[in-house]
């Protein structure tokens, strides 16, 4: 079956994972030079001791966990339209988990000893049970994504055993966002994140990205491949990115009541930093406020019904929502926690070349694998509907 | 066309799974250290440290020059990638919670010297991992270089920024090498360890010795006849953040 | 007949590539150092097996890298700075008592072709370097 994700690909698509590629094997060399000098190549700090790689890791469990917001409807409550749709939200999770652990290792110091975390298991470290999740998560969607799509492919009904665990990745997709909030939102003395709010957030902003994704995903895959997920299952995610962004950004402004009426300075002091400086330390405001306008345009386009049915707009909005949460997530968030540091100073983060670097070959590897996974299952439905089984 | 194996395709990915748990390394799991205590070692259930930072002469840096000679502690080019074990803060630095902007003249110049408070209920402990970063019996935070993988996760979870990385190789910027200790390499995360290898052959901390000012108290918290008891029962301390609920046991005379 | 003729292309580069490190050293001399003068010296190497707190050289061989688990473990995770050995006698856990001759660890180990021991990126080698 494999052979069908490259066999019946035309050349554009084999000079973008050329493409790809090249940007892995940058990626790649950049991370050799980390190894070989230490992560002093970044831009974190004994202050900042985690930045964008960990933001990075943070943004794409959201999007692995989001796949639940299609497998969930399509398989308790039977929204048919759905089926089109979950291979592909299936595939972004395989993909995403693979990033999100990639992201981990190159974060890490000793990378070499990756494996300490299961030699030595340590139940009461919340980074102990990411691993477990994560790695329990990929093999879920694997697994089943592999035997869904093989049943399609040769026409025979999948095996029993797989609905169950179809059944067990939906609260696990939960489990594994949540445990990564609480990565965050246990430890005392970052006032940023020690709220409980941090996991609901972080569901909630993960089921608008994720489903922004997946509907961008799906728009794209009709223009290039003619894979049609279906207009009622884009019509349907677009709810539910409507609804999901609403409560985010409810939770987002709930934050700020509560640190600026409450006046209390350690709630203050992140959201200071974010948008308007904090003791002229201010290489954050820019890309907080591109944020919030990106936020702002995108309620505003999916509260909308004319503009949310409009798929010109609707691509508007979810790009917007993507980039708007990946800012949110994937950088200001980790680097929030940071702000003050424990003595009351500031002290900056801002990714280095090599870091910027790093992501981006790693985001390339996600790339790369998810086209090769559309690849797959778009060639095997359209055989499979041709009844070329 | 015959089949050069019977086997079936289950049976050989079964045998080939079963196969590979025999490459989950088991020695590490077994290794049972042979150990006994130095006759000399002080013990004690609670090591805590009273500081009398009102003792300290201007500008006297004296605790951190001994630790961080005696512990190869490198003094690295960029501040931000700083490591330190002990070193000085103002007042307002050393209690951002309990400090107001309008100290007496003598705290407004004073400094205090900060390290790991090795709590006794410490976040940092929680967080690890690999359990790199543990709670010894008689109340020291041990970090086990050998097992940290660089996570840095203890460094967020400290609420007392005590903790360095290395973020890069120490070894060039180290001042002058003292051959009885260790360095560390790049990618681990150190920070003070209550000089466990001075207690674990009968001396005290380095910084409690070599103070001019005799400004460092060391002794068991258990112990009510303990030097730092007496200090305690006789002075009004701070521990810093309070609040936090990590029970940290190095406390300021103010 | 294409496919077939990729395929053993494929073999062939697949086995040269993995046999690479055996191909380059056919025919070379396998010693790249002399054998360590210390083999001769069969005080010097009691001394070690001693230090270490074993029985003999052989011991010493077989077991200095478990033993050397143990004391890491010992020293760090339990605080306890003596090792008692199989028959009773407690030697000093130190790597600088261990590795005091300037021969020790390095000779044999550049001898045998064997991966240097880390340790050294963070223990302070003694004078005249345990590791070249």
């Amino acid at each position: 079956m494999l052979e069908h994700a490259w066999n019946d690909t035309g050349p554009r698509f084999k000079a973008w994972l050329a493409a790809l590629l090249l940007l892995m094997g940058i990626g790649g060399f950049c991370y050799t030079i980390q190894l070989g000098t230490g992560l002093g190549v970044t831009g974190m700090s004994r202050d900042v001791s985690w930045g964008l790689y960990i933001g990075q890791f943070t943004f794409f469990v959201g999007v692995a966990a989001s796949a639940v917001m299609v497998v969930l409807p399509y398989y308790l409550h039977d929204v048919k339209v759905f089926g089109r749709i979950t291979i592909v939200g299936k595939s972004l999770a395989v993909t995403a988990v693979i990033m999100c652990i990639l992201f981990i290792v190159v974060d890490l110091g000793m990378p070499s000893r990756l494996l300490n975390i299961m030699l030595y298991p340590s139940p009461g470290s919340v980074l102990f049970w990411d691993m477990i999740v994560l790695n329990g998560y990929f093999f879920l969607n694997l697994v089943t994504g592999w035997k869904i799509l093989e049943a399609e492919y040769t026409g025979i009904k999948a095996p029993d055993w797989v609905k169950p665990l179809v059944y067990i990745a939906i609260p696990w997709a939960f489990s594994i966002h949540t445990v990564t909030a609480f990565i965050y939102s246990g430890i005392p003395g970052r006032d940023f994140w020690l709220t409980a709010l941090t996991a609901p957030k972080f569901l909630a902003s993960a089921f608008a990205t994720g489903p922004a994704l997946l509907i961008l995903i799906s728009l794209a895959l009709r223009r290039f491949t003619g894979f049609d997920a279906g207009q009622e299952a884009i019509r349907r995610l677009s709810i539910i990115v409507t609804y999901a962004m609403s409560i985010t950004v409810f939770m987002i402004l709930a934050e700020f009541f509560t640190a600026f009426y409450s006046q209390v300075p350690g709630h203050m002091y992140a959201l200071k930093y974010f948008f308007t400086g904090l003791y002229g330390a201010n290489s954050f405001v820019l890309i907080s406020w591109v944020f919030a306008g990106l936020c702002l345009l995108a309620l505003i386009l999916l509260l909308n019904p004319a503009t949310r049915r409009d798929e010109k707009w609707l691509t508007v909005a979810c790009a917007s929502t993507f980039v708007a949460l990946a800012i949110e997530k994937g950088i200001s968030f980790t680097v929030g926690g940071f702000i003050t540091n424990p003595f009351g100073r500031v002290t900056e983060y801002w990714p280095t070349g090599i870091e910027f670097g790093v992501v981006v070959g790693i985001w390339a590897l996600g790339a790369f694998l998810l086209s090769l996974l559309f690849s797959l299952f778009v060639t095997v439905k359209r055989r499979s509907e041709r009844g070329l089984v | 066309m015959k089949k050069p194996f019977s086997i079936s395709r289950r049976t050989l990915l079964k045998a080939t799974g079963a196969a590979a748990l025999g490459l989950i390394p088991v020695s590490p799991l077994l290794v049972r250290a042979a150990g006994k205590t130095h006759p000399k070692a002080l013990q004690a259930k609670s090591w805590a440290m009273v500081i009398n930072a009102k003792l300290c002469p201007p500008g006297c840096r004296i605790c951190s020059e001994a630790c961080h000679k005696a512990h190869n502690v490198p003094v690295m080019p960029d501040p931000r990638q700083d490591v330190k074990w002990i070193w000085q803060e103002s007042y307002n630095a050393s209690f951002p919670y309990e400090s107001h902007p309008y100290p007496d003249d003598a705290n407004a110049k004073r400094t205090y010297p900060l390290l790991c408070n090795h709590c006794e209920n410490p976040s940092c402990v929680r967080v690890c991992p690999t359990q790199a970063t543990f709670q010894r019996a008689d109340g020291v935070v041990m970090m086990d270089y050998h097992r940290c993988i660089g996570c840095r996760f203890c460094m967020a979870a400290c609420p007392y920024g005590a903790r360095s990385f290395n973020f890069k190789d120490p070894r060039p910027h180290i001042r002058q090498i003292n051959p009885t200790y260790p360095t560390r390499t790049t990618g681990v995360v150190e920070k003070c360890n209550f000089c466990d290898e001075r207690l674990g052959i009968g001396q005290l901390p380095i910084c409690v010795e070599a103070c001019p000012a005799k400004a460092i108290l060391f002794g068991d918290l258990s112990d009510p006849a303990s030097p730092v008891r007496q200090a305690l029962a006789a002075n009004v301390t701070l521990q810093r953040k309070t609040k936090l609920g990590t029970r940290p046991k190095v406390f300021y005379i103010v | 007949m294409n496919k077939n003729r990729l395929v053993a292309l494929g073999l062939i580069l697949f086995v040269l590539l993995f046999t690479f490190p055996v191909l380059m050293n056919l025919g070379k001399s396998v010693a790249k150092t002399q054998p360590p003068s210390m083999l001769q010296d069969q005080k010097a190497m009691q001394e070690l097996a001693d230090k270490l707190g074993v029985k003999n050289i052989d011991e010493f061989r077989e077991r200095h890298k478990k033993v050397l688990a143990e004391w890491k473990d010992s020293v760090v995770r339990d605080g306890k700075r003596i090792y008692v050995t199989k028959d009773g006698r407690e030697i000093p856990i130190s790597l600088q008592n261990l590795a005091s001759q300037p021969q020790y660890c390095s000779d044999c180990h550049d001898y045998a072709g064997i991966e240097k021991p880390n340790c050294w990126t963070c223990h302070v080698e003694p004078k005249g370097g345990a590791v070249k």
